[in-house]
């Protein structure tokens, strides 16, 4: 007789009721304005919603009354801390339409330069992603090296976040006689960092146990969902633009492409490091092969590409960048369609989370290494 | 199956053809962009889209001096259209028709007309398909053991307003890991029809699908959640549509949503809150 009203009580007392929690847009974990609207039971996950586009810009509609050079510097602002990858892949598209022959030695120093683009883009990763788990460490050591990086963007091409490199046709102007010595200089500290931030992490048990078995995504999900990039490679699928279907100097150098076992978190952090590693590796072949000529190939003052159509993709710190350019044969784009790793990667995050902790999502939205930039465009 | 890989383009032809004939060339590879057939006489330019290529060189900018979307904007509203310079020469022809290719072959055997184009524009192949058998043509590519496009790279839209009748291209990017090839499936539907979905066949589709409809207005039969995705959902218009001029800002929006109130500075009033709260 005691007994039941105490326990009808109790349940009163906890009345079981999914609650819908805003996170964002100004929060500091969504990595820019991003908007993630939860349905929590409890501290579960049960259903996910982003809110995507407050920084949308038009970047496909202004293409569309600009020439095609006056449109490079929109891409620097995509993934702003990824701009020369950008960049690539917009002026490799328009070269394949023209069908223009870069100089080998532009062609190059933008792998140069890319893969050092790769190297910052993933230590500023690195350091934000560490930093929403818990560890602040890293985000200062990650820093450091990353600004080496910019010094070296910022001596050559006057800008050090929305580094504006390349032009249709090469590059604008051939490197500064320190050039090489300072990349070589920093590729030389740069092993020795690496070590200092897996021995940080790697057997942290901390960062294991925010990491390992976190939003584990299958390699048949991956691929269905369209994730490209790191994110698809640490679910074990072997794909890189670079590898699978080369551009620019790719085809000269020895890479291996890393790949994760179980699609976790974990590995995907894996995945990246090794990347790092490997851009390294690139970045010293392309030093050691750097050939002598020009940088820029011979381009028509106006750039009239033949009617037609076409895609260029690449393999983006974010993972496959794209763009598909139609021409009608004038001087501007008749629609320029960008292809945002970003923001298709986004996609996979309501996969990755239900089912996880509120605090899980943090760690999710940092091992999907978005840019609002580039996902709102 | 390296055939269609980016750096090949086809250069027999662009320099077979090198801009000596401007009305052969326009012809020829407008049929590429958004023409019907390719088998129809080259020298010939299909009807609706080369009929903007054939006009003089004046008239190509009244075409985008187009009138504002259609949530009418107020009245002291003056749109400007972003004005295009008239096409002068026409570059190398850059469109072939796809040959010796055992898949596209077999495609085009089992789907007899619904395939109305099979070409490779530099290398890169493009099928173009009616909208009745778009999401059959589909399955069996992501489901064939010779194409196994198991991934949906990209899904756009380009807008050709002269063509009537069928004024979007659904594009749709596919990628296959296992043979390493990509394909692009066009299909051609009218202003206010509906497209069916292919987020049943891919996952990753979703928010590309959401994204033509938010930007063109294309809506998607099947699509299990079309919202708009970018802009604001009361956002009129649709910003991709070329008769969306790009000068035009939509004050009435920024009016009802983003409203500014006049801070009073007059620290009395201040004090008697402070002094009621006390």
């Amino acid at each position: 007789m005691q007994e039941q009203p105490a326990a009808s009580g109790r349940e009163t007392l906890f009345d079981s009721e999914e609650m819908v929690l805003n996170m964002g847009p100004q929060h500091p974990s969504t990595h820019g304005v991003l908007r993630v609207i939860l349905r929590l039971d409890g501290e579960t996950v049960v259903d996910l919603d982003c809110d995507v586009g407050y920084l949308h810009r038009g970047v496909e509609k202004i293409a569309e009354s600009d020439t095609y050079a006056m449109i490079t510097p929109y891409w620097d602002r995509l993934d702003y801390v990824a701009a020369v990858s950008n960049d690539l892949c917009y002026v490799g598209g328009v070269e394949k339409l023209l069908q223009i022959e870069v100089p080998k030695r532009a062609e190059y120093l933008r792998v140069v330069l890319t893969e050092l683009q790769r190297i910052a883009s993933h230590l500023l990763w690195l350091g934000t992603h560490a930093l929403d788990i818990g560890a602040v460490t890293v985000l200062l050591y990650a820093f450091r090296e990353r600004e080496e990086i910019l010094k070296i963007f910022e001596d050559f091409i006057g800008a050090r976040l929305t580094a504006h490199a390349f032009r249709i046709g090469g590059l604008w102007w051939d490197v500064y006689p320190e050039f090489e010595t300072r990349v070589r200089d920093f590729l030389k500290i740069l092993p020795g960092r690496i070590e200092e931030y897996e021995t940080l992490l790697n057997a942290n048990r901390i960062w294991l146990q925010r990491t390992v078995g976190i939003g584990v995504l299958p390699a048949e999900e991956a691929i269905n969902l369209s994730l490209t990039g790191p994110g698809l490679r640490g679910s074990g699928v072997k794909y890189d633009v670079r590898k699978a279907q080369p551009y620019s100097a790719y085809p000269d150098f020895d890479f291996e492409i890393p790949i994760g076992e179980n699609g976790d978190t974990y590995d995907r952090y894996l995945c990246r490091m090794e990347e790092i590693k490997q851009a390294a590796l690139i970045v010293e072949q392309a030093l050691d092969g750097l050939p002598e000529g020009p940088v820029m190939a011979k381009v028509p003052k106006v750039i009239k590409p033949p009617v037609g159509e076409v895609y260029h993709s690449i393999e983006a710190p974010k993972g496959e960048i794209g763009v598909y350019l139609v021409s009608d044969g004038t001087s501007k784009p008749y629609r320029m369609r960008i292809r945002p790793p970003s923001y298709i990667n986004l996609q996979s995050l309501k996969r990755m989370s239900i089912g996880h902790l509120v605090a899980d999502v943090v760690a999710l939205i940092g091992t999907l290494d978005i840019v609002l930039g580039e996902v709102d465009r | 199956m390296t055939d269609e890989i980016n750096d090949k383009p086809i250069t027999e032809k662009a320099e077979g053809s090198e801009g000596k004939d401007p009305d052969k060339a326009s012809g020829a590879s407008t049929t590429a962009v958004g023409g019907s057939s390719s088998d129809e006489s080259r020298g010939e330019p299909p009807a609706a889209s080369s009929d903007r290529d054939a006009k003089p060189a004046g008239s190509d900018t009244e075409r985008d001096k187009t009138a504002p979307p259609k949530a009418a904007p107020r009245a002291d509203h003056k749109p400007v259209a972003g004005e295009r310079t008239p096409p002068a020469k026409k570059g190398p022809v850059i469109t072939s028709d796809i040959s010796d290719d055992s898949l596209v072959d077999r495609i085009k055997e089992r789907f007899g007309d619904a395939i109305t184009e099979a070409v490779a524009t530099l290398g890169q192949q493009i099928l173009r398909v009616k909208k009745y058998s778009y999401v059959e043509l589909c399955r069996s590519l992501r489901d064939d053991e010779d194409a196994n496009f198991k991934m949906c790279t990209d899904l756009t839209a380009v807008h050709w307003p002269d063509r009537k009748g069928e004024e979007f291209d659904i594009i749709l990017f596919l990628y296959s890991l296992a043979r390493n090839r990509r394909m692009r499936v066009k299909v051609a539907i009218a202003d206010g029809e509906e497209c069916p979905s292919v987020t049943d066949l891919w996952a990753g589709a979703n928010w590309m699908e959401r994204e033509v409809f938010d930007m063109f207005g294309v809506r998607f039969e099947g699509h299990p959640d079309l919202r708009r995705i970018l802009l604001p959902i009361d956002w009129p218009g649709h910003p991709l549509r070329k008769e969306y001029p790009i000068g035009y800002q939509d004050n009435q929006w920024t009016d009802q949503h983003l409203q500014y109130r006049e801070i009073d500075y007059d620290t009395s009033l201040i004090d008697v809150k402070y002094a009621e709260r006390r």
